[in-house]
């Protein structure tokens, strides 16, 4: 390998460590990290063991039922930035983009998250189970607006997520 | 940018004679190159950052130009994304 290879390999690894690891292990623990941390602290990549709702730790909590025009807005009052899918989240920020779907009902009512991970995949971790970089029907996710979300079948849209700017309880 | 028009972007700052423009566009180009498809997509405009280098380094040359490159790097945040997406609901 050159010296300019592993140049271009160590910017490479500085722009991209925003961007969270498809690590699994360091949630599925059977026990107190994988059930008392939700999609939002996988999608957010913070750990609280509060099972984080959005909205909750800025004060601006919204009630089910869920809606994107409910959830989307509460998580921005935590820190985290609407953007477009098919854009980035800035070159200049540490950020990783994550997505909102809701799941309308009735009878089953609920939003979920997905993120983006370094791998260039999109993983998630529902409720209290394990994470996962499969969809419902079982397939890598690559993108989570064309990936089996089951009873998730409304796409909100992405958001981003930036280092030190999004507090979430 | 298409990689014909990119193409020639490069041929028209090397033959410009100053150096330190054509080192400046060499060290995009090669960002372009090597860089950038390792990577997710970053940029929060639609045409990135260093597609705007490229194009303002041409136009107008390594101070101003890359005076503006800067500046679009500099405002090249996530708010910025924010502000021109049409899903913003807050």
């Amino acid at each position: 390998m050159s010296w300019l290879d592993k140049i271009i390999d160590a910017i490479v690894s500085w722009i991209r460590r925003c961007i969270p690891v498809y690590n699994p292990a360091a949630w599925n623990d059977n026990d107190g990290i994988q059930f008392n941390n939700n999609c939002y602290n996988y999608a957010c990549d913070v750990q609280t063991g509060t099972y984080a709702q959005p909205g909750r730790a800025s004060g601006h909590l919204r009630p089910a039922p869920f809606t994107c025009q409910g959830v989307g807005p509460a998580a921005q009052w935590d820190g985290l930035r609407a953007v477009d899918c098919d854009r980035g989240c800035g070159c200049r920020d540490c950020c990783h983009k994550v997505a909102l779907v809701i799941a309308p009902g009735p009878g089953f009512n609920d939003f979920h998250w997905y993120r983006l991970d370094r791998s260039g995949g999109w993983s998630h971790k529902p409720g209290g189970t394990p994470a996962t970089n499969l969809d419902n029907s079982g397939n890598p996710i690559t993108d989570p607006r064309t990936a089996d979300r089951g009873a998730y079948t409304v796409f909100c849209g992405c958001y981003c997520v930036c280092k030190g700017k999004v507090t979430i309880n | 940018m298409t990689p014909g028009e990119e193409l020639e972007t490069l041929v028209t700052i090397v033959r410009r004679q100053n150096p330190f423009l054509r080192a400046a566009a060499g060290a995009v180009a090669l960002y372009r190159e090597r860089i950038s498809p390792r990577l997710p997509r970053t940029c929060a405009y639609d045409e990135t950052c260093s597609e705007y280098a490229l194009r303002q380094l041409t136009e107008r040359g390594l101070m101003r130009g890359g005076w503006a490159a800067f500046r679009r790097y500099r405002n090249c945040t996530a708010a910025t994304a924010e502000r021109l997406s049409p899903s913003s609901t807050r």
